[in-house]
């Protein structure tokens, strides 16, 4: 069998959305879809606006993320620095088996606090314990 | 290379399609049976490396053309293939080993550069064959992990 698949231009835009909510004094932002080169850049955006309009405290809901490859992980990375200079704290929740795992290979879930629920991501600043799930 | 099992898609090199690519070959690997959703999943993470880095690689010099992807689906094995005509592959960024370093040293993880210590942890075997005339990626998963 050989099947050769040659797409027309141009595609259509993959499913991507990303959602942002205030949770007491931080800030969820919930990617859905795949994070990748496709969509790193708006979620990029979307943080370096609500840095710019005051938000300290970031959660990233990686609940509705079904895909995350080094591009996605190094965007957390560098979100997490831009944070971390900022003088707030970054952490991520309800990553799904196969996100974790590459959360784990590219070494983030061991500076950065993973929760398994939202609820427990927005807890107190000063109480940041890691859980990993 | 025998062509029994083989797929070929060829998308523009532009980061859009990246899902695509992705969907289609990790399609075409679960008409294995012997392979378990887990190396399903590895397939697609290295489909995605392999070619975000040859549509990177095409941003660096300036241009957009295509990526050719080819997945053989052999005996043993799952055989993938990522061409482009970029001209020469990146020098490899900072490795992934310093993510078993001391806490204190993790505020310097990369934020770039580890797609290919990923791609060497992930599949069984990788070859990289880079010229002026582009670059070739070749990624092998067998269908039971060897040690």
């Amino acid at each position: 069998m050989s099947v050769r698949v040659r797409p027309a231009a141009p595609q259509t835009p993959m499913l991507f959305d990303l959602h942002v909510n205030d949770r007491g004094s931080w800030t969820v932002v919930a990617p859905v879809g795949e994070l990748d080169l496709a969509s790193a850049p708006r979620v990029r955006s979307e943080v370096l606006n609500i840095l710019a309009d005051g938000a300290r405290c970031i959660v990233i809901d990686l609940g509705g993320v079904d895909f995350l490859d080094s591009l996605g992980a190094g965007l957390l990375i560098a979100i997490r620095k831009r944070v971390q200079g900022l003088g707030g704290e970054l952490r991520l929740c309800r990553p799904e088996p196969h996100v974790v795992r590459v959360l784990a290979l590219a070494g983030i879930d061991r500076v950065v606090a993973v929760f398994p629920t939202v609820e427990e991501a927005v807890g107190p600043v000063d109480d940041a314990t890691v859980a990993v799930r | 290379m025998n062509d029994d099992g083989v797929v070929e898609l060829e998308i523009p090199a532009r980061p859009e399609y990246l899902s695509l690519a992705r969907h289609i070959i990790a399609s075409a690997a679960a008409l294995d049976p012997r392979l378990r959703d887990e190396r399903i999943d590895d397939l697609r993470l290295l489909v995605s490396e392999a070619a975000t880095n040859a549509i990177e690689a095409y941003v660096h010099v300036g241009g957009s053309d295509r990526v050719l992807l080819r997945c053989n689906l052999a005996d043993d094995r799952v055989d993938i293939e990522v061409l482009d005509t970029a001209g020469g592959f990146d020098a490899p960024g900072p490795s992934l080993e310093v993510a078993s370093r001391e806490p204190g040293v993790l505020d310097d993880l990369p934020e770039r550069g580890f797609g290919l210590p990923l791609m060497q942890m992930l599949a069984d075997e990788t070859a990289i064959t880079s010229s002026d005339g582009g670059t070739t990626v070749r990624l092998t998963v067998y269908t039971t992990r060897r040690p």
